[in-house]
């Protein structure tokens, strides 16, 4: 059994050396560990009669302690330890380079990571041990092991009706928009998908063909050239500059505690690529599992999408092939990537881009994205239907926000509605995941129904679906929403307070905002995600594996939220028409706060 | 080859700022030099109190051992000749020679077997002279070297006769006399004489080898049952590893008294003893550290005092020595 010398040469501190002996107990070792206040010569002392492999120092780094540090070290290099046995550092304040200063052999920042202890103390290289930790990270599969069998087979009965409807009526429409996405799909399959491909015959023809189903704007950035408001070129400087991320980062550290299982996104789109590429490095840093790509809200309202590197002075980073390349280039490779295209006119050619530049996961909502500012219900049925047959086609799955509640629809019409959107998915061979908004939505304020406590409501909109069918559950988007403040600390503290809510229900992700995402004025800024990421990490080892079981309240809400959404799909099944049930208001309506999307209205066409 | 250690008594002491010097005049003799540090050097600020720190500039020829991290952030252009088997916090080391003049950052081997290593390399390319860097007060690995410079200073403690008295301890460490013939001395058990160890026995008269750590307190305790003997350690620089010069002081005066003879198996030159008035003074209200400084000439005239032995110099004041003179390179 290897010995191993642990000393914290500190006056008063030893918690880590009495953990780090703990966990070298279990891993085999024999860990000799030595008071607080115990002296460098001590120490070599120790060291000299116990012969240990190697020998862990834990101290905070200050001025003056440098030198103790020192100390032990040349005492050790004296005493002729040196060649055979390694010196080891840890502790607060440490960096690598302070660590190589002192001359240890090898120097443990933040939080312990045994496979790095491990790795020292075995004689491999530490660095390849903490890259190992983090090259071992697979990416995690959001809809696997879920069987999408229904629960609930009123409510299933209800789906198959309502979902027929609406696949016969798309069967033979397309729009514009589809009949972009393909031309897209075919420049990308012929190598000639961008803005610097070769301009060869193939591509002036897909070219010409494309921008014939523009409108005005587009065609005027494809013919003169004209860029939108607030849009210019990345300049070939800032791409080239870019710093080397060509390395996993070193210190991956998971949000998530123990067995947790919850994964954890946020979203990015500052509107510059090299900005969110710098938000994404620091929210993959921070241990996020996956993020979300949003893109300028203008560009939901124009026929067409522009190409090129380009930046956006305004929130939102515009969706082109050259832009989401570039961004996803320097993904860690365990992290998840979704392209929302569940709204506006260019929803089945974000699809296209997405799956080409690599995106994980889609975003396709018709009754959200049809109402509100949205698009005209006509158009995002038959654009959303073709956009969740590219989702099955491509193998990607799609989630389906149901931020529609933020307009004050009850949760029970925007279940209904992501429920069409789930068997529209499931029959056409996509893998749909709801997702329940986890918020103090306009509803709930209104209703009173949190007014004692925003737990029991929430919890029952997380839990029904379970209910319903086997299903991954992703609440959304973010949580949290609407009960942020311009003050980070709390906002921080309202999302960790959901984000802990959903992982102790269990679900299967969720997505969180910066603490200024609300109140930011403008581009979301860097420490404002650190500020929630650590709040949520924190309360995520707060909770640990405490799991929380419905109470009589809560599962009175969900039998509630569960009739309510039977009566929706009630009511859209003798409707007999999907789109007219969205205009109607059967998933929300005027009262609620809801209107039919208007952008893209009469420009679905019927195929011959 | 010359090798030259440039040892500190406390972290920004000046080790760096003498070496600078001396990297220029060597570089205006035209002599074939090599870079390495024990620490990590070059930085642009102190990894503890965040304050500006010089930095190392090299010139096309000059050869530079540091870990793999380092060149990468280095601004002269270097073709890497040997990765060598010496492992650092920072990734292996690597010998380079520099192509394009610019700031280097030195983090090289910290142990003396592979400080060894790296000399004989360094040696077998022609080196003229191999200048290793220190880091804080650590001195054990400067074994290796053939010449120290001594850096010490306002850092090391902010009262200039407490600096002065150290520095003459210090000082007198190097001026043992070197004895290469063991024959005759009884071995210390485990080579270091430290509190809790076996014990060698004592008796009067007896002839002690020590080669590796002792710890001067002890020490003192023990000397008065081998009055009349010898003592045998390994190298002056374990011994300021191994305690405080003022303990060692009294270590040497009370082994006078009992007519104690004191050796050591290597001695080591110092060329060089640098001063440097400035201190880190941390700020309690802002948490931040601030430059501060003793008064120059003060500093100065009291170490010259305490060390008459040596050439005492201030880098930054006039007039400057010529350094390649005092560490015997020209």
């Amino acid at each position: 059994m290897k010995k191993v010398l642990l000393a914290p040469l500190d006056p008063v501190h030893d918690n880590a050396v009495k953990l780090l002996k703990r966990r070298l107990s279990e891993a085999g070792y024999d860990a000799v560990a030595m008071p607080p206040g115990t002296t460098a010569e001590e120490v070599i002392e120790k060291a000299l009669q116990e012969k240990p492999v190697a020998i862990l120092i834990s101290r905070t780094l200050g001025y003056k302690v440098g030198e103790i540090l020192g100390h032990l070290v040349d005492l050790a290099e004296a005493a002729g330890l040196r060649e055979t046995t390694r010196l080891g550092v840890g502790g607060m304040a440490l960096t690598q380079e302070a660590g190589a200063e002192l001359g240890f052999d090898a120097c443990f920042v933040g939080e312990l990571k045994m496979p790095e202890i491990l790795a020292f103390l075995e004689g491999k290289p530490v660095e390849a041990a903490r890259l190992e930790v983090t090259a071992a990270r697979a990416k995690p599969q959001v809809t696997e092991g879920f069987t999408y069998r229904f629960n609930d087979s009123k409510i299933e009965a209800l789906l198959d009706t309502i979902t027929a409807q609406a696949l016969h009526w798309a069967a033979d429409k397309t729009s514009a928009g589809i009949e972009r996405a393909k031309v897209r799909a075919e420049m990308i399959a012929e190598g000639v998908g961008r803005r610097d491909s070769e301009p060869t015959p193939t591509r002036q023809a897909l070219l010409e063909r494309y921008i014939s189903l523009c409108d005005s704007e587009i065609q005027a950035f494809y013919r003169e050239g004209r860029l939108p408001s607030g849009v210019r070129w990345l300049e070939k400087s800032e791409i080239e500059n870019m710093p080397d991320f060509s390395r996993p980062h070193p210190d991956f550290g998971s949000l998530r505690h123990g067995d947790q299982k919850t994964l954890f996104f946020s979203q990015y789109g500052t509107g510059c690529p090299v900005m969110d590429v710098m938000h994404i490095k620091t929210m993959e840093a921070w241990g996020i599992d996956g993020v979300l790509h949003f893109d300028p809200s203008w560009g939901a309202q124009r026929e067409g999408l522009i190409e090129g590197y380009l930046t956006h002075e305004h929130d939102g980073t515009i969706l082109t092939l050259e832009n989401l390349s570039f961004i996803h280039q320097y993904f860690e490779p365990a992290t998840l990537w979704n392209v929302r295209g569940h709204r506006g006119l260019n929803t089945p050619e974000t699809q296209v881009l997405g799956r080409a530049a690599g995106a994980d996961l889609f975003k396709i909502n018709i009754p959200y994205g049809a109402t509100g500012g949205g698009t005209d219900p006509e158009r995002l049925t038959a654009d959303g239907i073709y956009s969740v047959m590219l989702a099955s086609q491509y193998g990607i799955p799609f989630d389906i926000p149901g931020n529609d509640e933020l307009s004050g629809v009850p949760p029970h019409k925007t279940f209904a509605g992501i429920l069409v959107m789930m068997m529209l998915g499931l029959k056409l061979g996509a893998r749909p995941i709801p997702k329940p908004l986890l918020c103090y939505s306009p509803y709930m304020t209104i209703s009173g129904q949190m007014d004692d406590n925003m737990v029991d409501m929430n919890v029952a909109k997380l839990l029904v679906w379970k209910q319903i069918l086997d299903t991954p559950v992703w609440p959304g988007e973010p949580v949290g929403f609407m009960t942020h403040s311009s003050d980070r600390v709390q906002s921080a503290m309202a999302t960790a307070s959901h984000a802990a809510l959903a992982s102790a229900v269990g679900v299967t992700a969720a997505t969180i905002a910066s603490s200024d995402e609300a109140y930011s004025k403008g581009p979301i800024s860097v420490p404002a995600r650190v500020d929630t990421l650590r709040a949520v990490k924190d309360r995520l080892r707060f909770d640990g594996s405490l799991k929380l079981t419905p109470s009589a309240r809560q599962q009175d809400l969900m039998a509630q939220i569960q009739a309510g959404i039977t009566e929706v799909l009630e009511q859209a099944a003798v409707r007999g028409d999907f789109v007219a049930s969205i205009y109607e208001g059967v998933f929300g309506s005027q009262d609620d706060g809801l209107y039919p999307g208007r952008t893209g209205r009469g420009t679905v066409i019927r195929r011959a | 080859m010359n090798t030259i250690g440039f040892a500190g008594t406390a972290k920004n002491t000046g080790k760096t700022t003498t070496a600078r010097f001396v990297l220029a005049a060597a570089h205006r003799a035209g002599l074939r030099l090599a870079l390495t540090s024990i620490g990590y050097d070059g930085e642009n600020r102190d990894t503890i109190t965040g304050l500006p720190k010089p930095r190392f500039e090299l010139q096309p020829g000059d050869w530079l051992a540091t870990a793999e991290k380092c060149l990468k952030t280095s601004t002269a252009v270097c073709r890497v000749e040997a990765v060598l088997p010496i492992q650092t916090i920072l990734g292996r080391v690597v010998l380079a020679q520099v192509e394009q003049a610019g700031e280097v950052l030195a983090a090289g081997p910290n142990r003396a077997a592979d400080i060894r290593l790296l000399l004989e390399r360094l040696e077998a390319l022609g080196v003229d002279l191999a200048m290793l860097d220190g880091a804080l007060n650590r001195v054990a690995p400067m074994n290796a070297a053939d010449g120290l410079v001594l850096a010490t200073g306002a850092a090391y403690d902010e009262r200039i006769p407490a600096i002065a008295a150290h520095a003459a301890a210090l000082a007198g460490l190097f001026q043992l006399p070197q004895v290469e013939q063991t024959a005759g001395f009884t071995p210390c058990p485990g080579g270091s004489l430290l509190r809790g160890m076996a014990l060698p026995a004592l008796s009067r008269g007896l002839r002690l080898a020590i080669p590796g750590a002792c710890d001067p307190a002890l020490l003192l305790e023990l000397l008065p049952q081998m009055a009349g003997g010898q003592l045998h350690f390994g190298s002056p620089l374990n011994l300021a590893a191994s305690g405080s010069p003022l303990d060692w002081k009294a270590v040497m005066h009370a082994a006078g008294e009992l007519q104690i003879g004191l050796s050591v198996a290597r001695s080591l030159p110092v060329r060089l003893m640098t001063v440097n008035p400035f201190f880190p003074h941390y700020q309690p209200q802002t948490g931040a550290y601030v430059p501060d400084f003793v008064p120059a000439a003060d500093l100065l005239q009291a170490v010259r005092q305490a060390a008459p032995q040596l050439p005492v110099y201030d880098m930054l004041q006039e007039p400057h020595p010529d350094v390649l003179s005092l560490l015997q390179l020209t």
